[in-house]
C-alpha cells in the first residue's frame, strides 16, 4: 500500500503547492543565467518490488523562460508490451503559479515512437501535447510507469543538460526486492547534494544547480556530468532473468540467452561458403572473402519487436530474408565464419560520436554490434557488417578507438576498438593549374584519403554523374561557374585508400585589380576547422582525431603574366600542430609557375583550458597563410 | 481481308511472343532478373518493370458500392542505392466510422541463383501495422533476398467505403517505369472529374469506355405475422444493371523524374491524375452534388464551417474585443488590433487545415488551435467588428497547387481583408507576420476568396512588391585593415524574416556571428530600431572593424570594396535546369559605400562600373563606381522584380549572379603617393 499513499500525497503536493511555490518570480537570479528552462523539481522514484516487477514515477515540476526550453519538460513515456504507463497527467502554470490548463491521462497524444532507418518497431511514446501562449511557464507532470525490464534501472543525472538550471532534483530506489545492487557516484563533488543510502536503497537530492553552457571542443557532456549509476545484481529483461556483478558474467549471461543458438546455418549455406573458400589457406583472406558475400548478400533493415531489441534474428532467417539490424547482420557473418573454423566475437559499441561501454561500471549499454575478429600477435579485425560497401576491416569514425564489450561464450571482455593515428588520417592533394587572364582556370586535380577521411569520400563513388557534380558543387562554392570535364574515381578498398581524379574548370579565381589579378594561393581547403573566440573557457580543448593534410598547387600563369608580389614562405610549429608553407615560382617554357607547398597537421590530443587563447590563436594562423594572395601582372605593366 | 492486314496482325504477333514479356503476378523472366542496367537510363538505381492500378466499385447485397484499388508493382533493383525501393509503405485511411481495409497483400522476390530462378516469397509475420495517427494507418514491409539485380513484385487491395476518395492516380516516379496500365471503372451513378498534373510535361492519353454491367443477386425474404411467428420464406432473384465508364491509361517507357537541386516539393512536378467526385445520382434519388463549381465549394465550406452571416456564436469573445475596440472606427487600426490580440490570445499548435480542429470557442479558450481555428477566429472577430472579411482557401507548397473547383485540394485557410479597393491578407499562426505579410508556407501561387454571397475568386498569394535591404557603410581604409559604420535598413519580408530569424533572446540579434568566414570582424556599438515592431522597417546600425580585409602587398594596397557584405556565392551551381526557379519573393537590395584613403595614398585602380539588367520589369544590377581625391563612392543595386522564373530563364539568372560575384570581389587597388605627391599612373573611376 505505501505505493499509493505516496501517490495520493504527491497528487496534494502539486495542487496545494502550485499557487505559490511555482511563481516564476521566485526562481533564484543565479538560476536564470544562461538558461532556457528551470527545473523547479524532478524527484523520480523507482520501487524494485520483484526481479522483473519495477514501478518508476515522475515528478517534475519545469518552468519554460523560452522555446528552446521546451525540450527539457519531458513529459513523455516510451512503452510497449514490457513497460505499461500507469498513470500520466500534467499541469500547466502561468507566470504568477495559477493553473491555466489541466492534462489528464487521455489528453495525452500517442505516436510510433521509432526513426527512420527503422522499419517497424512496437515502441510507442505518449507524451504531453501543449502549445503555450507566452513564455514563461511552469508545467507540473507526474507519472507513474510498470516495467518488467529492471535491467535497465533509471540512473540520475541531476544536471540534465546546457542551459537549464535545477533548483531541486532528488532520486530514491526503494528496493522492496532486497536485491543486492550496485552503484557508482561520480562528478558529484561540484554539486551541492546530498544522500542516504542504506544495504539495499538510494536516496539522493541536489538543489541549485546553475545552468551549463556548451563548449566546441570541450568534453561530453556525459563525461562531465554528476551522475549516479545503478545496476541490480539480479534483473530480468523480456522475461529472461540474470545475475551478474562484472562485464565478465554480464557478457556471459548476454551470450547464453541472446547470442548461443542464433548461429545454426542451413548445410546450403555452409556448402556454398565453403566452395567460396576453396582452396583459400589464410584465414583472414577467407575471413575478407566471407565478408564480402555478406556484403553482396544483405543489406540493413532493423525491425524491433520485444526482445527483438536486443537479440538477434537467427542466422538461418538473415540467410533467407537477406537483410538484419546490425545485431543479425553481425551473428550472421559470425556464423558463416564459424562455419570455416574461425572464431570471431560479436561485440557491443556506441556507434556515432565517441562514447565508451562503461568499462568500470557493468549495466547494459551500447546502441550497436560490430564483430572483431582476433589474431594471434596482432590486432583484431574489426568488420562493420550493417554496409555494403565499407572496406574489410574499416571502422572509421563510427566505430574507431573507444571501449567496447565483446560478448564472448566464457564471458564479457572489454576491448578497445582500432585507432586511427594523426598520419594516417592523411589527404593528400596535388593540383596542376592553368590560369587564364580572365581569372579562370583549367585544373588537373588528384586527392587521396586515407584513415577517416577516406570514410568522408569513399561513398561518392555510389552516386550517379549529376550528384558527384553537385557534391562538389556545394563543397567548392568559392569557384564560379565550376563546369566538368572528367571525374574519376579508384577505390582501393584493400589499401583503404579513396582517389579522386578530376578535371575541371572554373570562372573568377583570381580577383581582377584594374590589371592585375590577385591569386589565391589556396586553390582548396581541406582544413576547415574554426574557433570562435571564447574568453572565460571553462573546459578543456580536446582534440579526438589528429588530422595531416599535403597539399602542392602549381599554377601556371596566363601567357604574357608574371608575378609581382608572393607571399612568404612560413613555417609554425606548436604543440597544437603544424603548417609549413612553401611558395616558389619557376620558369618553365616562358611560362612563370606559383608552386605551393602547404602541409598542415593537427594534432589528437587533450589541452587544460588556459591554452584555449594560443590554441585558437594557431587555429587562426592557419587560416590567415592560407588565405594570403599573389599579385600578378601583364609583363609589359610590370 | 488484305495482306497488310496480315502482315499487321503478325508483326504484332511476333512483337508479343518476341518481347516475352509476361506481366501476370509470379511469372518474373529470367530475362529481367538478368538484366544488368536499364536500357535507357544507365544510371538508374532501380525501375519500375511494370505498375498495374485497377480502380473499381464492387457491389455488395449488404453493403452496396465499394471502392476496390488494386495495385501490382514489379520492380527491378540495379543496384545498392536501389534497394529503398524493396521497402513499401501503403497509407489507409481510418475514419471514425469505417475505415479502408488492405484485405490482399502478396510479395515475391525473384533472384538468379547458380543459374537457377529462384523465388522467396514476403511472409505475414513480415508485414507490419502501424498507427501513424489518429486517422491514417500504416502498412510497411520490405521485401525478402535482395540484392543487386533482385526483381521484387508485390500486389495489394485495398477496400474503401469511402466512394469519393479514388484520390491521385501516380503515373511517375523518380525512377523510370517500363509499363504503366491504369484502369479507372466507375459506374453511371458517379459522376467524377479527372486531373492532369499541368507541372508535369509528360503527355499521357486517356481512353474511355462505356461498359455495360450486371449484378446478379438473390435475397431472401422471411414473413411473419403479427405474433412473429413465420408463416413463408421466398428468395428472390433480383438483377441490377448499369453502365460502367471505363477510363486507362496505357504507356510505356515513362522517364524518371529528375531530381534538382533547390527544389522543393519535387513531387509537385510529377505527372499524376487527381480524381474529383462530383455528384452522384443512383435510379429513383436525386442529384447529390459534392461539388461541381466554386460556388458549390463555397457553399459547402461556408457551410460546413458555421461561419456564416447567420452564424450562432454564443458571447464568448465579444467582451474582450469590445473593450479593446472602444473609441477606434478607422478599420485598419481595428484590424491591428484584432489581430495582435489574437496572436497574443492563440497560438498555432503546428497542425495545418483550413478545418477547425478544436472548434473556435475551444481555441480561443485554450489558447490554441490549428490552422482553420485561429484564422477562422481571426475573420469571425473582423466580421464582428463590421470588417469585411472572409476565408482564403490556402494550398501549402507541400500540398501542390489545386488545379480545379474542390475542396480537398487546399489545406490551409488565411483572412482576405476587403477596406475600400483593396484586399489585405492575415494569417494570425505567424507571430512576425504584420498586416497584409504572409509565412512562407501560405505563399503559393494563387489562393481562393470565398465570400458571404457564395461567390469566390482567385486572389495573388505571391508578394508583388518588392522588398528591400539597404545598407550604407562609410569605411576608412588604414594600413592596418579597414574600419567604419554600417546602417542596415529592412523592409517588408526582409524585416518579417529577420524577427523570424532572431525572436530567440541573444546578444545584440546574434550580429557577432552572421559572418562566420570573416574570422576577425569585429562589431561594437551595436543599436537596432523596431525590431520587434510588426510591419514597421528595421534598422540596425554598428562599428565595425576586421584587420583582414586588406592586403598590404609591397607598396599597395588591395580590398574589396563591400568588405564582408559583398555576395560570396553564386546560388546557381547546375549547368541546367528543368523546372521553374522560385525565389521566396521579389526583392532588392541596395549597398551605398563611402570609402575614405589613408594619408599618403591614392587610387591606383577602380572596378569598373556595369549595369547589366534582365527586363524591365525582370531586374537589373547597377555597380557604380566614383572616385576622386581620397574618397571612393560604390553603389551597387540588385534588383528582381519578379519571384518565379521559367526554367529557360536559368542561364541569364546564372551569369546574372556571376555578374553581382565577379564585381563585389574586384578589388580597389591603392597605391602609396610618390614624395611630391603625385602619382604617374593615378586612374579615376568610370
Amino acid at each position: 500500500m505505501r505505493n499509493f499513499f505516496i501517490v495520493v500525497f504527491l497528487g496534494l503536493f502539486s495542487t496545494l503547492q502550485s499557487q505559490e511555490t511555482y511563481k516564476v518570480n521566485s526562481i533564484d537570479l543565479k538560476l536564470l543565467v544562461n538558461a532556457n528552462a528551470v527545473v523547479r523539481k524532478q524527484h523520480t522514484e523507482i520501487e524494485v518490488k520483484a526481479v522483473d516487477d519495477v514501478e518508476i514515477s515522475t515528478h517534475r515540476v519545469v518552468t519554460v523562460l523560452n522555446k528552446s526550453g521546451e525540450k527539457f519538460i519531458n513529459a513523455y513515456e516510451n512503452f510497449d508490451k514490457g513497460l505499461i504507463i500507469k498513470e500520466q497527467k500534467a499541469v500547466i502554470l502561468d507566470f504568477n503559479g495559477k493553473e491555466i490548463r489541466k492534462f489528464k491521462q487521455r489528453d495525452f497524444s500517442v505516436s510510433s515512437n521509432f526513426q527512420d532507418f527503422i522499419l517497424f518497431s512496437d515502441n510507442k511514446v505518449s507524451y504531453l501535447d501543449y502549445t503555450p501562449q507566452k513564455y514563461p511557464y511552469t508545467v507540473i507532470y507526474t507519472s507513474r510507469i510498470r516495467t518488467r525490464n529492471s535491467v535497465f534501472l533509471p540512473d540520475w543525472w541531476p544536471q540534465e543538460g546546457y542551459k537549464v538550471s535545477i533548483e531541486n532534483s532528488s532520486y530514491r530506489l526503494l528496493n522492496d526486492a532486497q536485491i543486492p545492487l550496485r552503484f557508482t557516484e561520480r562528478n558529484l563533488e561540484t554539486l551541492d547534494y546530498s544522500s542516504n543510502n542504506s544495504e539495499f536503497d538510494l536516496d539522493y537530492s541536489a538543489t541549485n544547480i546553475a545552468a551549463d553552457t556548451f563548449e566546441p571542443l570541450g568534453p561530453s557532456f556525459r563525461s562531465k556530468s554528476a551522475q549516479v549509476i545503478v545496476a541490480l545484481d539480479k534483473f530480468s529483461l523480456e522475461g529472461i532473468d540474470g545475475e551478474s556483478r562484472d562485464w565478465k558474467e554480464f557478457g556471459k549471461w548476454q551470450y547464453q540467452n541472446l547470442v548461443a543458438g542464433q548461429g545454426v546455418l542451413s548445410d546450403v549455406i555452409v556448402s556454398k561458403v565453403e566452395e567460396l573458400t576453396k582452396g583459400v589457406s589464410s584465414k583472414e583472406e577467407k575471413a575478407r572473402i566471407i565478408y564480402k558475400y555478406v556484403q553482396d548478400n544483405t543489406r540493413y533493415i532493423a525491425v524491433m519487436l520485444g526482445i527483438g531489441g536486443w537479440k538477434p534474428y537467427s542466422a538461418m532467417e538473415v540467410d533467407r530474408l537477406g537483410y538484419g539490424d546490425c545485431k543479425g547482420l553481425t551473428n550472421y557473418t559470425k556464423a558463416l565464419l564459424a562455419s570455416q573454423g574461425i572464431e570471431s566475437d560479436y561485440t557491443v559499441i556506441y556507434g556515432g560520436t565517441k562514447r565508451n561501454i562503461d568499462p568500470e561500471f557493468t549495466k547494459m549499454q551500447g546502441n550497436h554490434v560490430i564483430l572483431s575478429i582476433p589474431r594471434e600477435n596482432d590486432e583484431d579485425i574489426w568488420l562493420e557488417c550493417t554496409s555494403q560497401d565499407i572496406p574489410f576491416g574499416y571502422l572509421g569514425d563510427f566505430t574507431d578507438d573507444r571501449y567496447a564489450v565483446k560478448i564472448k561464450p566464457e564471458g564479457g571482455e572489454i576491448v578497445r576498438t582500432r585507432k586511427y593515428t594523426t598520419g594516417e588520417n592523411l589527404q593528400k592533394v596535388r593540383v596542376d593549374i592553368e590560369l587564364n587572364s580572365g581569372g579562370g582556370f583549367n585544373a588537373q586535380f588528384q586527392r587521396k584519403s586515407y584513415g577517416v577521411p577516406y570514410g568522408d569520400i569513399y561513398l561518392l563513388e555510389n552516386q550517379p554523374e549529376d550528384r558527384r557534380k553537385s557534391f562538389y558543387q556545394e563543397n567548392w562554392a568559392h569557384f564560379q561557374s565550376l563546369n566538368f570535364e572528367s571525374i574519376d574515381f579508384q577505390n582501393d578498398k584493400k589499401n583503404v585508400e579513396f582517389i579522386e581524379n578530376l578535371s575541371f574548370n572554373a570562372d573568377n579565381f583570381c580577383s581582377t585589380a584594374g590589371e592585375r589579378l590577385l591569386m589565391p594561393l589556396n586553390f582548396i581547403n581541406g582544413f576547415d576547422l574554426k574557433v570562435a573566440k571564447d574568453k572565460e573557457r571553462k573546459t578543456e580543448i580536446i582534440i579526438k582525431r589528429g588530422r595531416t593534410f599535403q597539399e602542392n598547387f602549381n599554377y601556371s600563369l596566363p601567357v604574357g603574366y608574371e608575378v609581382e608580389a608572393l607571399p612568404e614562405s612560413k613555417l609554425i610549429k606548436t604543440e597544437f600542430g603544424s603548417i609549413s608553407l612553401e611558395v616558389s615560382v619557376v620558369n618553365k617554357n616562358e611560362i612563370q609557375q606559383i608552386v605551393v607547398q602547404r602541409n598542415v597537421q593537427l594534432l589528437e590530443g587533450v589541452w587544460p583550458p588556459e591554452k584555449f587563447k594560443k590554441f585558437r590563436n594557431f587555429i587562426s594562423q592557419v587560416h590567415q597563410i592560407t588565405n594570403q594572395r599573389a599579385v600578378i601582372v601583364p609583363v609589359n605593366k610590370a | 481481308m488484305s495482306r497488310n492486314f496480315i502482315i499487321i496482325c503478325l508483326l504484332f504477333f511476333c512483337f508479343q511472343h518476341g518481347n516475352s514479356q509476361n506481366y501476370k503476378f509470379g511469372k518474373v523472366s529470367k530475362k529481367e532478373v538478368l538484366q544488368k542496367e536499364h536500357p535507357i537510363k544507365k544510371d538508374a538505381d532501380a525501375a519500375v518493370l511494370y505498375r498495374s492500378q485497377n480502380v473499381y466499385y464492387d457491389l455488395d447485397k449488404n453493403d452496396g458500392f465499394i471502392l476496390i484499388t488494386e495495385v501490382h508493382e514489379r520492380i527491378k533493383i540495379y543496384n545498392k542505392e536501389g534497394f529503398e525501393w524493396a521497402n513499401k509503405k501503403i497509407s489507409r485511411y481510418n475514419g471514425s466510422s469505417d475505415e479502408e481495409k488492405i484485405y490482399y497483400l502478396k510479395g515475391i522476390t525473384y533472384n538468379m541463383v547458380d543459374g537457377k530462378l529462384e523465388e522467396e516469397k514476403l511472409r505475414k509475420d513480415e508485414i507490419f501495422e502501424e498507427e501513424s495517427s489518429k486517422y491514417w494507418r500504416i502498412t510497411s514491409f520490405t521485401m525478402p533476398a535482395v540484392k543487386e539485380g533482385s526483381v521484387i513484385e508485390y500486389i495489394y487491395k485495398i477496400r474503401s467505403p469511402y466512394l469519393g476518395s479514388i484520390g491521385r492516380t501516380p503515373l511517375q516516379y523518380t525512377i523510370p517505369i517500363d509499363k504503366l496500365e491504369v484502369d479507372v471503372t466507375i459506374p453511371e451513378y458517379f459522376y467524377f472529374s479527372k486531373y492532369q498534373n499541368l507541372r508535369s510535361s509528360l503527355v499521357i492519353d486517356i481512353q474511355e469506355e462505356r461498359k455495360n454491367a450486371k449484378y446478379n443477386f438473390s435475397s431472401f425474404n422471411r414473413e411473419t405475422n403479427s405474433f412473429g411467428v413465420i408463416v413463408s420464406n421466398t428468395t428472390s432473384n433480383n438483377v441490377v444493371e448499369y453502365v460502367n465508364l471505363k477510363y486507362s491509361v496505357n504507356k510505356e517507357n515513362i522517364p524518371a523524374l529528375k531530381q534538382e537541386s533547390y527544389v522543393e516539393h519535387l513531387h509537385n512536378y510529377a505527372a499524376f491524375l487527381d480524381w474529383e467526385l462530383q455528384y452522384t445520382k443512383f435510379p429513383n434519388s436525386t442529384v447529390k452534388n459534392y461539388s461541381e463549381s466554386w460556388e458549390g465549394v463555397a457553399k459547402s465550406i461556408y457551410y460546413d464551417l458555421g461561419i456564416g452571416n447567420d452564424l450562432s456564436r454564443d458571447n464568448y469573445y465579444d467582451e474582450e474585443l469590445d473593450q479593446l475596440l472602444a473609441g477606434i472606427s478607422d478599420p485598419l487600426m481595428k484590424t491591428n488590433k484584432i489581430f495582435n490580440f489574437l496572436k497574443q490570445k492563440v497560438k498555432w499548435n503546428g497542425n495545418a487545415g483550413y478545418y477547425p480542429d478544436n472548434g473556435l470557442k475551444k481555441a480561443f479558450k485554450e489558447g490554441s488551435g490549428n490552422i482553420g481555428d485561429i484564422n477562422l477566429l481571426l475573420i469571425s472577430m473582423l466580421k464582428y467588428a463590421n470588417l469585411n472579411a472572409n476565408p482564403v482557401l490556402v494550398s501549402t507548397p507541400s500540398n501542390g497547387v489545386p488545379l480545379y473547383p474542390t475542396r480537398d485540394g487546399f489545406n490551409y485557410v488565411i483572412a482576405g481583408l476587403q477596406i475600400g479597393q483593396s484586399i489585405y491578407l492575415l494569417d494570425a499562426t505567424d507571430p512576425f507576420a504584420g498586416i497584409g505579410e504572409l509565412p512562407k508556407r501560405a505563399r503559393n501561387w494563387q489562393g481562393r476568396l470565398i465570400r458571404d454571397d457564395k461567390t469566390s475568386l482567385w486572389i495573388n498569394l505571391m508578394p508583388t512588391y518588392q522588398s528591400q535591404t539597404a545598407v550604407s557603410m562609410n569605411i576608412k581604409i588604414t594600413d592596418a585593415g579597414a574600419e567604419g559604420i554600417e546602417r542596415k535598413l529592412y523592409t517588408g519580408l526582409f524585416a518579417k524574416e529577420f524577427r523570424g530569424d532572431h525572436y530567440m533572446p541573444e546578444p545584440d540579434n546574434g550580429i557577432a556571428k552572421r559572418w562566420p568566414n570573416f574570422e576577425d570582424l569585429e562589431i561594437s556599438d551595436y543599436t537596432s530600431e523596431n525590431d520587434k515592431d510588426l510591419g514597421a522597417e528595421l534598422i540596425e546600425n554598428f562599428d565595425f572593424k576586421i584587420p583582414s580585409a586588406t592586403s598590404v602587398i609591397g607598396d599597395k594596397i588591395y580590398f574589396q570594396p563591400l568588405l564582408f557584405e559583398g555576395l560570396q556565392e553564386n546560388p546557381f551551381k547546375d549547368d541546367e535546369r528543368i523546372y521553374p526557379i522560385l525565389f521566396d519573393f521579389p526583392e532588392s537590395k541596395i549597398h551605398t559605400v563611402n570609402i575614405l584613403l589613408p594619408d599618403g595614398y591614392e587610387i591606383s585602380s577602380l572596378p569598373e562600373s556595369i549595369h547589366f539588367s534582365l527586363g524591365k520589369d525582370v531586374g537589373e544590377f547597377k555597380f557604380i563606381v566614383n572616385g576622386a581625391g581620397n574618397t571612393i563612392r560604390i553603389s551597387s543595386l540588385i534588383s528582381l522584380k519578379k519571384s518565379a522564373f521559367q526554367a529557360e530563364e536559368y542561364d541569364l539568372l546564372k551569369k546574372f549572379y556571376s555578374n553581382i560575384i565577379k564585381k563585389h570581389s574586384e578589388a580597389i587597388v591603392l597605391e602609396k603617393t610618390l614624395e611630391d605627391g603625385h602619382s604617374e599612373r593615378a586612374e579615376s573611376g568610370r
